[in-house]
């Protein structure tokens, strides 16, 4: 009636600094 | 397994991406966690103050695994997230 999925273990992954990961916008510019 | 009751900190955000993983911020360290389908199912539970008993248990109604085997997969999972203090005891 209703296959059961494969288990894989549970997992966290380790903890990434948010403002590492962020690349920030930063705005086009052309210098004469 | 101890039955304690466990429930995700207020300042944790869950966010699922396309049901096969999940991330969770940390408002509070400025960090953010990957969990897999297996462990998005287990934080969802929490979510939803189910015990730990309760959770290997639907881990085996959804997967082939048997239930003393769910057990411990979630009895190492909850200590993971503990340690990274994403977790608080709960009534």
């Amino acid at each position: 009636v209703a296959e059961k999925k494969q288990f894989v273990e549970p997992t966290v992954s380790v903890p990434v600094d948010v403002l590492e990961a962020t690349t920030f916008f930063q705005a086009p510019t052309i210098e004469a | 397994m101890t039955d304690n009751i466990l429930r995700p900190h207020e300042h944790i955000v869950y966010t699922e991406f396309d049901g096969r993983e999940a991330v969770l911020v940390d408002l509070n360290t400025k960090r953010y966690y990957t969990l897999n389908e297996t462990a998005m199912l287990v934080w969802r539970a929490l979510e939803s103050g189910r015990t730990k008993a309760e959770i290997a248990h639907e881990l085996t109604v959804v997967y082939d695994v048997s239930v003393e085997h769910a057990a411990d997969s979630v009895e190492r999972l909850l200590a993971s997230l503990a340690a990274h203090r994403l977790l608080r005891s709960g009534a």
